[in-house]
């Protein structure tokens, strides 16, 4: 039903090489290329002033993070942990929103609204966080001591979020749900392209509303919820802004990811050629990860859309 | 593609990169005034920017040559980012540097200015400066920096709130007198922390606990050293250094005089002190400017450092000019010539009249200081002549990051928390001063 002839039909090679030419410039210029140069400065000893000073020691950094340096383990847990938190906060928020105006009459708008936070800018939503989980002064503090105190509690036991070393993680999740539009735009798109025969005939076999979901919904999503775990991991492990910028001493480096940690040895320890070597690190366990998952997850991406839609 | 849309495409996308690279291209192949312009980074707020834009007007009025173009960069992360730019090989030829960070990088990263030392005009401004500012430019002996400003620490107080302390407890609560001592410090703090309003939250403190390199000054009050003479032993540890730990944490959990960081969330240590929510802080000169646009304006006063065991020392700091290994031929001459002429009484004036820091030729700040009508100016300017430099060393980063993970559990809200003597041990032994002291006993 969505497709079109001006979609669907084949390109010739040489127009699509063209289309893809400057997205593929960009790639070898700003991704193949530095990681390349990555590769190569992981080998170095190099402090980042003089690359005249810098000194090959061959396989030494990889030698030295994978098995002196508890600090990386330390970071490496904390994002798994953060990803493990935030990705399925993210994908709950964004089906259940997807789920919500599915149905609605002006879906657009609503779609709309909800992507908004997801084409804001990073830094500036981050401060706006940050002021939102202020603990003193912040409305959110503000709108728990409202709903607890009816309840007995005290203004001290509301959670100081950025200042505390157990409520900061949990702060980057909340944080993080408010991104959730990005993925309940595809949830949303999957969605529409169930369908609805296939209610109907559930809904006649005696299906409700929970078995419809699990086993009609689930399934035909499948791609689109595979496709968001993947990304939503990718760009949790690599998280950085919010954990750099949200930092306080009280935290006892409960933000300190990986990515944080790699440009700590970089530019505060001035240990670049170790920061590469870190850098390495984080794109085999993404790269073994995401290979891992669509392998395990290969059995249930059974639908095809050009069929879904018809 | 329509065969006749290919012209025109590629025109438009030839005058797209035109209009985007053209600046970029120039400047990297030395035409045009931009290219042979001397790059100067440096920090601050805006009125560091105006400071600078009037000694670049003073120096390039009358001489000839490239002129000197100002890159303003923030405080926060300054030193990262000259330290990204050295990286990447496109650093500024003339930087500003904080002494600190200075150490880490000087040795590889700046010219030796040893041969301008022979200049009889750099000779005399260098031998009016302070000596504390010179030292703070050598690297191994070799001066690789200019020394252009610095300060040092001493206490504010917050008039108003002192006030409201003496309102609230019914007596006065007085002013420090010039010879205070560590105990008259505590009892002030104390009497300057209550809970106005009764509703069990403290409204106002005695002091904001400061970074350890604030905390500096204090922590030689009781005696304790971080390093040795030489600088490559390890000293912080032993009774003194334990003290000073503990007096540190007792402010804050036994005493709690001093908020914890979510007390003052939002706020930085300047805007508590301005709103009262601290009655002390330790702070340089450059809290003056910021001060004298504020209501505050006149309703401060600035104390000297408390007395204690080891005495009533303040941290002299630096910046200084330094010029780039990469900056070679002419222009370096043309930047040596700028790092010279702010060294001259001229270029150290225009510093006075901001009213930022201490010039760093002590001629210019001792006429400077007889002359200011604020009592804090000379205050600072006095103070500069027994301040000690603070221990700066190579391995800068590494002790930086291990005192302030130190520093920062001793005062954890949540246990578990170190005793004094267990963090200084734990300290001593942390990879980064194992890694780069001598251990001390």
């Amino acid at each position: 039903m969505f497709r079109s002839r001006s979609l669907t039909a084949r390109s010739s090679p040489p127009r699509g090489s063209a289309f893809a030419a400057p997205w593929l410039a960009g790639a070898a210029l700003l991704y193949v290329l530095p990681m390349i140069s990555a590769g190569g400065l992981a080998t170095l000893h190099w402090n980042g002033v003089a690359i005249e000073d810098a000194r090959f020691v061959g396989l030494a950094n990889f030698r030295r993070l994978l098995t002196a340096d508890p600090a990386a383990g330390r970071a490496l847990a904390r994002s798994a942990m953060y990803t493990a938190m935030s990705v399925p906060a993210q994908l709950a928020v964004g089906l259940g929103l997807a789920l919500l105006i599915r149905g609605a009459r002006r879906r657009q708008w609503w779609a709309t609204l909800f992507y908004l936070p997801h084409v804001l800018a990073g830094v500036a939503t981050i401060l706006v966080w940050a002021w939102l989980l202020n603990p003193r002064v912040g409305p959110i503090n503000a709108l728990l001591a409202g709903l607890m105190r009816p309840l007995g509690f005290s203004a001290s036991s509301l959670p100081l979020w950025l200042y505390s070393a157990d409520a900061a993680r949990p702060a980057l999740v909340l944080m993080s749900c408010w991104h959730a539009g990005g993925a309940m735009l595809i949830f949303l798109a999957a969605l529409l392209r169930v369908p609805p025969a296939q209610y109907e005939s559930a809904a006649l076999d005696g299906a409700g509303a929970w078995a419809r979901f699990r086993h009609v919904t689930l399934p035909m999503i499948a791609p689109a919820l595979l496709f968001n775990v993947l990304t939503g991991i990718v760009a949790a492990m690599q998280a950085f802004n919010a954990p750099f910028l949200l930092q306080t001493p009280p935290q006892r480096d409960a933000l300190l990811f990986v990515a944080p940690y790699l440009y700590r040895c970089a530019f505060e320890q001035s240990d670049l050629g170790y920061a590469a070597a870190v850098a390495w690190l984080l794109f085999a366990v993404l790269l073994l990860f995401s290979g891992l998952l669509v392998a395990a997850t290969r059995r249930w991406m059974r639908v095809e859309y050009s069929e879904a839609g018809t | 593609m329509n065969r006749g849309a290919v012209l025109p495409a590629a025109v438009a996308v030839l005058a797209a990169a035109y209009w985007l690279f053209a600046d970029t291209v120039r400047f990297w192949t030395g035409a045009g005034a931009e290219a042979a312009a001397i790059r100067f980074s440096f920090w601050g707020g805006f009125d560091d920017l105006r400071m600078w834009e009037r000694i670049i007007a003073g120096f390039e009025r009358g001489r000839a040559g490239p002129r000197v173009r100002p890159e303003f960069l923030p405080i926060s992360g300054y030193a990262t980012k000259m330290q990204q730019q050295l990286a990447a090989g496109g650093a500024p030829d003339v930087m500003l540097y904080q002494d600190e960070p200075f150490a880490v990088v000087a040795s590889q990263a700046f010219v030796d200015l040893s041969p301008a030392e022979r200049d009889p005009e750099l000779a005399a401004a260098l031998a009016d400066c302070y000596d504390s500012a010179v030292t703070s430019f050598r690297a191994a002996g070799v001066l690789r920096g200019a020394p252009f400003s610095g300060g040092n620490l001493l206490v504010y107080c917050n008039r108003r709130a002192f006030e409201r302390a003496g309102r609230f407890h019914g007596r006065p609560v007085t002013l420090p007198a010039d010879d205070w001592t560590l105990d008259e410090f505590i009892a002030r703090c104390r009497a300057l922390t209550f809970d106005e309003d009764g509703d069990g939250e403290i409204d106002q403190f005695g002091f904001l606990q400061p970074s350890w390199v604030y905390y500096q000054p204090l922590l030689w009050a009781h005696g304790a050293e971080l390093l040795d003479a030489g600088r490559s032993g390890w000293r912080f540890v032993g009774p003194a250094a334990e003290a000073a730990l503990e007096f540190y944490q007792r402010l804050r959990i036994d005493w709690r005089v001093t908020p914890a960081p979510a007390e003052f969330a939002g706020q930085n240590a300047d805007t508590a002190f301005l709103a009262g929510r601290v009655a002390m802080c330790l702070n340089g000169p450059w809290l003056l400017p910021f001060l004298r646009e504020t209501r505050l304006r006149d309703g401060f006063f600035v104390a000297p450092i408390p007395r204690g065991p080891g005495g009533r020392d303040t941290r002299a700091t630096w910046d200084g000019l330094c010029i780039a290994r990469t900056c070679t031929g002419p222009r370096r001459d043309r930047a040596l010539e700028f790092v010279k002429y702010c060294l001259t009484p001229d270029a150290q004036r225009v510093v006075a009249e901001h009213e930022r820091a201490i010039p760093a030729r002590r001629s210019v700040a001792d006429v400077w200081a007889a002359a200011a009508p604020q009592p804090a100016v000379r205050r600072f300017c006095g103070a500069m002549q027994t301040a000690r430099l603070q221990p700066i060393t190579p391995c800068w980063s590494a002790m930086d990051r291990a005192l302030k993970r130190t520093f920062a559990d001793v005062i954890a809200d949540v246990p578990p928390r170190p005793t004094a003597a267990q963090a200084a041990r734990d300290l001593a032994a942390s990879p980064e001063i194992a890694g780069c002291f001598v251990p001390g006993r």
